[in-house]
C-alpha cells in the first residue's frame, strides 16, 4: 500500500505527524509514505525516518506569481498544476490530509487517488472529511481555549490507528553532531527564545533576566540559545545583555539537524511555543513550554509526558491566530514573570514536583502551572499543578473518553465495549486522584450524569420538533434542516455514550471498592 | 548596423546603430547581477522566455541558473547568428525564436509549447530598445495580465477559451488570479482547473 500525507504548514505542525507517519508503517504495513509539504518542511528529511518520498511546494514563490506584475499570471496555477499531476500520476492508494487548512483542501481535492482521508474540497466547494475525527477538528477549530484532543491524537485516530502509543521516531544525523560539536558543558540548558508570532515572544529582557536567575540557582549552567538565521541579531542582542550580567550564554545559530543534536545533550529546554518543543520531545530531554498570545496548549501542547507548560492567567489567552494583540501592552509576556520561569526551572529540573506544585499555588494569580501526562488509553492532557478540583479532572476524563468512542464509532460495532473503557477509567483516576474518596467520586459522577440526562433529553424534543409534518418552508431548507439534524443526532448520541460510560465506570468502581 | 566590440574584461559585445547591448566593462558580471534579480521559479519552470539576445551573456547566466528550456524572442536575426558565434550555445537548450510582430510570436510553435506549460518571461533591457514597441507588446502578451493574452494563453494551455471578458471589478488594471476565479470560463471548465485556481486563491488571503 502506497500512502500520501499531505501536511501543508508549518515544520512543528508537521513534526506534530510524526507518530502516525510511524503508526501507519507498523499498525498498516504501509510499504510507502510520501509526504507533500512546503518546502521549508523538507529541511527535516534526513531526520525523519518513516518517510520514504518529500514533493515540495514553494509557498512564497507561489503567493508571489500570483501577485507581482513582473511575473505571469498563470505560472503559479502551471507550476502547481504540473506539481500536482505528478504527484497524482505517482498513484497513491490513500491520500491523508493532516493539515485542515482550505489550501490542503483544495489541494487534495484535486490529487486522484483510490482513498482520502481528512479534509478535501470538491468542485462544487464542499467540504468532505471521510473520518469523524477530521470532522470532529472542524468542529473544534475556531474555538481556542476550549478543551479539545491534542492534533497529535486527532492525526493518529484520524489515520485509523489504534492504541496508546506514539512513537516519534527522528534519527539523529553526522551534519547536526558536527554543528555543535564545539558546543561543550556539563549542564547545558538550550533556549528558544524567539517563536514565529510576536504574540507568542516573551521579551529580551525577560529572557536575560530569567537566565540570570535561573545561574543563580544552578552555578554550572550553560545556556544555548538557538535561532534561524532570521533570527540572529534578535538572539545577539538577548546574549549581549546577558552576557553583560555575567551569565554563561552562547548564540547557537544551528539547522534543524543541529538543533536536534543539541537537544539531545542539553538537560532542559525552555521554549516558547515552536517547532523546536516538539523537536526536543524526540530528543527526550525536559521541556518547559511557556504559552504565551495565540498558543493554545490544549491542541499543540508539548507532547512529551511530564513536561511543564507555564500560562499566564490573563483573560485573553489563547487569542485567535490571524489578529494582532489587541491590549495596549502585552499583557500575557508581562504578566509571567522571570523569577517565576528560573524558579520552575530549577525545581522541575530536579523533578521535584511537590515544590512545583507550591510554586502554582504561591503564583495562582499570575499564571497556571501544568504538567503533561498521557492517559492509559494513550490520549495527551495537562492539569493544573494548583488546581485539586477532582470534578474537573472527571469531567474531561468522562468527555475524552465518550469523545474517543464516538469518533472511532466503537458504539456501533456489535459488542461496544464500554467494560473495558471503564477499567481503562478507573485505573486512570485511580492514578490521578489517589486519595480521593469513592463516595466522592460516585457523587461528582451522578452529577455529569444528570447532566449528561438533560442533554439527551433536551437533544430528544429537538429532534422530534424538527420531524414535525410541515417544517419546511422550501427546498434550501432541506440542507439545512439535514446538517442540523446530523448536529443534534451526534450530541444525542455522545449524551447516550457518557452515560453508559459513566456506568460502566461507576459499576468498576463499586466492584473495586 | 552591428558591429562587435572588445569588451575591458575581455568578452566580445555586440554594438546596434551605436547602442552597446551589454556592458563594454564587464558584461559577465552585468549578466550576473541581471540574473540575480530575476530567480523567482527559475528552477521550477518549464520554460523561461528571454526577450531580447543582446550580446547573450544575460542568456548564458540564466542557462547556468537552472535546467529549464529557454527561448530567446529576437527580432534580428543577425543579432541572433552574432550571439550564437560568441557563446555557442547548445540548440537543443537554447532556441532563438525570430519573430518581428505579435502574430508571429502567436504563431510559434517554440512559444506555444512553452505558454502550454509553465514559464517565466525575462526581459533584457538593452535589446528592448531595439524594438521597444514590440517587446512592450510581447511582454504583455506572455504576462497574461489583460483580458486578450490571458484568454490566448488559457487556450494554449489547451483549456476551452472564455466566453465572456470577466468583470475586472469594473476597473482597468491587470488581471488577478479573483479575476480568474469569477471568469465563467473557469466555473464551466472541468473541476479540476477549478480546485487549482481555488487553492491559489487562499494563498492570498
Amino acid at each position: 500500500m502506497r500512502v500520501l500525507v499531505i501536511s501543508l504548514l508549518r515544520i512543528g505542525d508537521f513534526l506534530q505527524t510524526v507518530p502516525a507517519l510511524t503508526g501507519m508503517k507498523t499498525q498498516f504495513q504501509v510499504k510507502k509514505i510520501d509526504v507533500l509539504t512546503f518546502a521549508q518542511v523538507k529541511a527535516l528529511q534526513p531526520m525523519v525516518a518513516d518517510v520514504d518520498n518529500w514533493w515540495t511546494l514553494d509557498r512564497d514563490e507561489l503567493q508571489a506569481g500570483l501577485g507581482r506584475g513582473d511575473l505571469p499570471l498563470l505560472t503559479s496555477y502551471s507550476v502547481l498544476k504540473e506539481k500536482l499531476d505528478e504527484v497524482s500520476a505517482a498513484d497513491y492508494d490513500c491520500v491523508i490530509n493532516l493539515t485542515h487548512t482550505r489550501f490542503s483542501g483544495w489541494v487534495s481535492g484535486y490529487i486522484q487517488s483510490r482513498r482520502r482521508i481528512g479534509l478535501a474540497m470538491d468542485g462544487n466547494g464542499s467540504a468532505m472529511f471521510h473520518s469523524p475525527w477530521f470532522q470532529y477538528l472542524d468542529d473544534h477549530a475556531d474555538r481556542p481555549g476550549r478543551d479539545i484532543f491534542h492534533y497529535t491524537d486527532i492525526f493518529f485516530h484520524g489515520c485509523g490507528l489504534k492504541g496508546a502509543e506514539r512513537i516519534w521516531n527522528l534519527r539523529e544525523t553526522k551534519r547536526g553532531r558536527a554543528e555543535i560539536k564545539d558546543i561543550a558543558g556539563e549542564e547545558i540548558i538550550a533556549i528558544q527564545p524567539l517563536t514565529s508570532d510576536t504574540k507568542k515572544n516573551w521579551g529580551a529582557e525577560r529572557w536575560a533576566d530569567m537566565m540570570t536567575r535561573f545561574q543563580l540557582l544552578r552555578p554550572k549552567v550553560r545556556f544555548a540559545l538557538l535561532c534561524a538565521p532570521n533570527e540572529a541579531d534578535a538572539v545577539d542582542e538577548i546574549v549581549k545583555m546577558s552576557i553583560a550580567r555575567g551569565v554563561r550564554a552562547d548564540k547557537a545559530m544551528l539547522s534543524l539537524e543541529g538543533a536536534f543534536s543539541l537537544l539531545k545533550r542539553s538537560r532542559l529546554l525552555i521554549t516558547g511555543d515552536t517547532s523546536i518543543k516538539h523537536l526536543a520531545h524526540a530528543a527526550n530531554i525536559r521541556i518547559l513550554e511557556l504559552s504565551l498570545g495565540s498558543s493554545d496548549w490544549r491542541r499543540t501542547g508539548v507532547y512529551r509526558k511530564d513536561s511543564l507548560i507555564l500560562q499566564p492567567r490573563v483573560p485573553c489567552v489563547p487569542c485567535p491566530h490571524s489578529n494582532a494583540c489587541l491590549r495596549p501592552s502585552h499583557e500575557c509576556a508581562e504578566q509571567l514573570s522571570p523569577e517565576l520561569v528560573a524558579a520552575s526551572a530549577h525545581h522541575f529540573l530536579g523533578d521535584n514536583w511537590m515544590v512545583l506544585k507550591q510554586l502554582a499555588h504561591e503564583y495562582l494569580k499570575e499564571a497556571a502551572l501544568l504538567r503533561t501526562f498521557n492517559t492509559a488509553a494513550g490520549f495527551w492532557m495537562a492539569a493544573d499543578l494548583s488546581e485539586a478540583r477532582p470534578d474537573v479532572i472527571l469531567e474531561s476524563l468522562v468527555e475524552r473518553s465518550t469523545w474517543t468512542f464516538l469518533l472511532n464509532q466503537e458504539h456501533r460495532t456489535q459488542l461496544p465495549q464500554f467494560g473495558s473503557e471503564g477499567v481503562r477509567m478507573r485505573n486512570e483516576l485511580s492514578r490521578l486522584l489517589p486519595r480521593e474518596p469513592t463516595f466522592e467520586l460516585h457523587r461528582h459522577l451522578g452529577f455529569i450524569e444528570a447532566e449528561a440526562g438533560r442533554r439527551k433529553s433536551e437533544m430528544e424534543n429537538h429532534l422530534r420538533e424538527m420531524k414535525r409534518p410541515g417544517r419546511l418552508q422550501g427546498v434550501a431548507e432541506i440542507g439545512e434542516l439535514r446538517r442540523e439534524s446530523s448536529r443534534i443526532e451526534t450530541s444525542l448520541k455522545q449524551a447516550e455514550i457518557k452515560i453508559k460510560l459513566i456506568h460502566a465506570l461507576k459499576s468498576q468502581m463499586t466492584e473495586k471498592a | 548596423m552591428i558591429e562587435r566590440v572588445i569588451a575591458k574584461s575581455g568578452g566580445t559585445v555586440l554594438r546596434f546603430d551605436g547602442r552597446l547591448l551589454a556592458s563594454a566593462v564587464d558584461p559577465q558580471g552585468e549578466a550576473r547581477a541581471w540574473a540575480s534579480r530575476r530567480q523567482f521559479f527559475l528552477s521550477r519552470v518549464r520554460t523561461v522566455f528571454i526577450l531580447g539576445a543582446g550580446s547573450g551573456y544575460h542568456v548564458a547566466e540564466i542557462a547556468v541558473n537552472c535546467e529549464s528550456s529557454i527561448v530567446v524572442l529576437e527580432t534580428m536575426n543577425e543579432i541572433a547568428d552574432q550571439v550564437n558565434s560568441i557563446h555557442g550555445f547548445d540548440p537543443a537548450r537554447i532556441r532563438f525564436e525570430i519573430v518581428g510582430d505579435l502574430k508571429g510570436v502567436r504563431a510559434s510553435e517554440t512559444v506555444r509549447k512553452g505558454v502550454a506549460e509553465s514559464f517565466v518571461v525575462l526581459t533584457h533591457p538593452a535589446s528592448v530598445q531595439t524594438a521597444p514597441e514590440f517587446y512592450r507588446d510581447c511582454r504583455a502578451l506572455l504576462l497574461g495580465r489583460d483580458w486578450g493574452s490571458l484568454n490566448w494563453q488559457w487556450g494554449v494551455k489547451g483549456h476551452l477559451a472564455f466566453e465572456t471578458e470577466p468583470n475586472i471589478g469594473g476597473g482597468d488594471g491587470p488581471l488577478t488570479i479573483y479575476d480568474l476565479e469569477q471568469t465563467e470560463l473557469v466555473q464551466d471548465s472541468t473541476v479540476r482547473e477549478k480546485l487549482l485556481i481555488k487553492a491559489l486563491r487562499e494563498l492570498l488571503k
